[in-house]
């Protein structure tokens, strides 16, 4: 070690800002410059790659003629609506259904390259950041793969199905210098930074609990038989790491998320929105609950197997809370949704709604708060695709980089766990291991099939 | 619930009494399991849900510990019987007694796949030494599943399989298993270790750096900051970074000069932890 001082204290701060600050002044080179009255230039823009472009993935689209055109951010994504859009285009398409395929070329415009395999989109060099929307169980192997290959990474929530795959994508993002961002798009969202803010700096006291609720998940049925696989589809792609089972239309497009193998119901797909918030307030975007209960039912029948009413209690140590995931909960009585977690503090509560692509909201008494001079700030998104471009231009960490988003997936693995296994279960959130659990431990690992491991 | 009223249940047609039996299966023992498991196979998919969802209610109901009396009698019996979810239950409870039996069906190519995934999955030496020993019987189409395993589980004895394996030039598939494995296995330093992918070389400098072998790191890590992809240079960086050593710093420092972007600017990063 003294060493090492020694031999680096020959060199300056001062020599590091010249290093980095001066080149990279002159690294953007603006529009006008060149001539270009409306397209940006080259350097300016950030060529997509996107994987999976269904239902989700399709919304992220940057056809080629927009590039350009002024255009405002979309809010649906967060941000206040002020935000011009950066300029990116989507020049590579992946899908492993082909139809889904043509319709996204159709959408995006001459000139993009589609792609069956996503490894073939990812040695695309001009493919600056991929864009991953395809069912849970590719998101860890496939974001892997994409720091493996230089690519920065938006990967759709929630960001692993284990907490194996989770920890190999934080790994894989430091390993290789890159920018990756989650899609819960909720903390880049006005409302809850509005809610931040007002918690935060102390509006409800100290925060003691944080209770969540959300309708049940659909029980299914067996309408749905299993059948040979759409031609346009390469279902074992569609498959990849999980375990192979037979093709049915009710287990895959939309339908996976009912399915523990491939999603893992409500807590999984709206969890990681409102809890993605929940984390983001509590400041635990690098820790976890010490214990985790869970009860409820799954589908009595049907194809479906992921809970269908849950409760989920998280308690979190040092400063001590508890987290309750609730399907169906107990519905704020502030505001009126759906979904959302009212923060319970010892000196007042607070709604949060939403997280996701419906309209978040929170308490007029939050939107109106004006934080004190010197009082608590939090930073306010821009949009979260647009917080994510701003980090592939600068290389600093987005609002929901890796770890929050492992930590947020792990809440929702760690309550599925809870829930299967019906018992309360001991959790170190530094080792992420179970204590004293031993089939709990062995669920925090699922292994590939296959050719595809991480 | 008896175990006749708990099977005539199972196999009934009333969904809520199906329902409540497999709810309530972590009563009953390990007598059960050979008729749940032909269950399982029913044409009525509901039974055969029932059946396979039971079965996974007495794994989960005995599954904590080693120590449960109910565990081991209920592993010796999935054993019995080895289908895809006898299998995936195995892998939940399964040890040392089970490991023979399952690494039979590692030969069976409708249960391969979910023999080795409950291998992979039963901690310990005993599943270790199995694939290790699967590995010279098995197929060529399985080999490399047998080796991805082997890299994943880090063991040791099977660096020598991954060493030949990834100097194999007749099969793609088993050479990219073979640098998987190497990587992550580490040992034997050398200028001999070429992987066909960088990726996998990372990996192997990771695991020279986990046992020690800083030497052998830097020089890894040198080699990636020679290369001309931005992205294996940040690699080099943060290994670097890892290193921590007086000569990792002296080459973060050149980089942060480097005209690529990306690659200065991760070098500020790496460097500000060693300022």
């Amino acid at each position: 070690m003294p060493k090492r001082t020694t031999r680096v204290s020959a060199f300056t701060r001062r020599d590091l800002l010249g290093a980095t600050s001066a080149a990279s002044l002159f690294h953007i080179v603006p529009a006008h410059c060149l001539g270009l009255q409306n397209t940006p230039p080259p350097s300016d823009v950030i060529n997509l790659g996107h994987i999976g472009i269904g239902g989700r993935g399709k919304g992220f689209l940057r056809p080629m003629a927009a590039l350009g055109k002024a255009a405002k951010a979309p809010t649906n994504l967060g941000g206040d609506g002020t935000r011009d859009l950066t300029p990116a285009k989507s020049i590579a398409l992946c899908d492993v259904d082909s139809s889904r395929l043509d319709a996204a070329a159709t959408q995006v415009g001459a000139g993009a390259k589609t792609y069956r395999d996503f490894r073939r989109l990812l040695e695309d060099k001009d493919v600056d950041a991929v864009v991953i929307a395809s069912p849970d169980h590719w998101h860890a192997i496939q974001t892997i793969y994409a720091c493996e290959a230089g690519k920065d990474v938006y990967c759709e929530k929630p960001a692993s199905n284990t907490i194996e795959e989770g920890r190999a994508m934080v790994e894989a993002t430091e390993r290789y210098a890159r920018v990756v961002q989650i899609g819960s798009q909720g903390r880049s969202q006005m409302p809850a930074y509005h809610a931040k803010s007002y918690i935060n700096n102390g509006q409800i006291g100290r925060v003691r609990e944080v209770l969540c609720w959300h309708y049940a998940s659909p029980d299914g049925d067996w309408k749905t038989p299993n059948a040979e696989p759409p031609p346009e589809l390469d279902y074992d792609l569609w498959l990849g790491p999980a375990r192979y089972m037979p093709y049915n239309a009710a287990r895959t497009h939309r339908q996976f998320r009912w399915l523990v193998d491939f999603g893992g119901g409500q807590i999984r797909d709206r969890g990681a929105h409102i809890m993605s918030i929940a984390n983001w307030i509590m400041d635990c975007d690098a820790t976890g609950p010490v214990s985790i209960d869970g009860s409820g039912d799954p589908p009595k029948d049907g194809l479906f197997d992921a809970a269908v009413t849950m409760r989920i209690v998280y308690e979190f140590k040092n400063p001590d809370w508890t987290l309750v995931w609730a399907q169906p909960g107990e519905p704020s009585k502030e505001l009126e949704a759906r979904y959302g977690a009212v923060y319970h503090g010892d000196q007042g509560r607070l709604t949060v709604t939403h997280g996701d692509g419906a309209p978040t909201n929170t308490e007029t008494k939050a939107k109106e708060y004006v934080a004190p001079i010197d009082g608590v700030k939090v930073f306010k998104s821009p949009g979260h695709m647009e917080n994510f471009l701003d980090c592939v231009k600068t290389r600093e960490k987005p609002i929901m980089h890796m770890e929050a988003g492992h930590r947020v997936a792990s809440l929702c693995i760690l309550g599925n766990i809870a829930f299967q296994l019906q018992r309360k279960l001991e959790w170190d959130p530094v080792a992420e291991r179970f204590r004293n659990d031993d089939e709990a431990n062995r669920l925090l690992r699922r292994p590939g099939r296959g050719v595809w491991h991480i | 619930m008896d175990k006749q009223e708990f099977l005539n249940a199972i196999a009934g047609s009333d969904i809520e009494k199906r329902f409540a039996a497999w709810r309530s299966a972590g009563e009953q023992d390990a007598s059960v399991v050979p008729a749940l498991i032909t269950l399982t196979e029913n044409t009525d998919p509901g039974i055969a849900k029932a059946a396979t969802e039971a079965l996974t209610t007495m794994v989960h109901a005995c599954g904590k510990s080693f120590a449960d009396p109910r565990r081991a009698p209920l592993a010796k019996a999935l054993n019995e019987k080895h289908t895809a979810h006898t299998l995936r239950l195995l892998s939940l409870i399964g040890g040392d007694p089970e490991v023979p039996q399952i690494a039979q069906s590692l030969s069976n190519p409708a249960l391969a796949e979910e023999a080795i995934f409950a291998l992979e999955r039963i901690p310990g030496p005993a599943s270790e030494k199995a694939m290790l020993a699967a590995y010279a019987k098995a197929s060529p189409t399985f080999r490399p599943r047998l080796l991805y395993a082997l890299g994943r589980r880090r063991v040791k004895a099977a660096e020598p399989l991954a060493r030949r394996a990834m100097m194999d030039r007749t099969a793609l598939g088993l050479a990219e298993a073979g640098n998987f494995a190497k990587g992550r296995i580490g040992l034997t330093p050398g200028p001999t270790f070429a992987p066909s992918r960088t990726q996998d070389l990372i990996r192997y400098a990771e695991s020279a750096l986990a046992d020690g072998n800083k030497a052998l790191a830097l020089q890894l890590y040198a080699s990636l900051l020679k290369r001309p992809e931005e992205h294996f240079q940040c690699a080099g960086l943060v290994g670097m970074g890892k290193i921590g050593t007086a000569e990792a710093a002296q080459s973060v420092y050149a980089k942060l000069k480097s005209p690529d972007r990306k690659v200065r600017l991760t070098a500020a990063q790496v460097w500000s932890r060693f300022v």
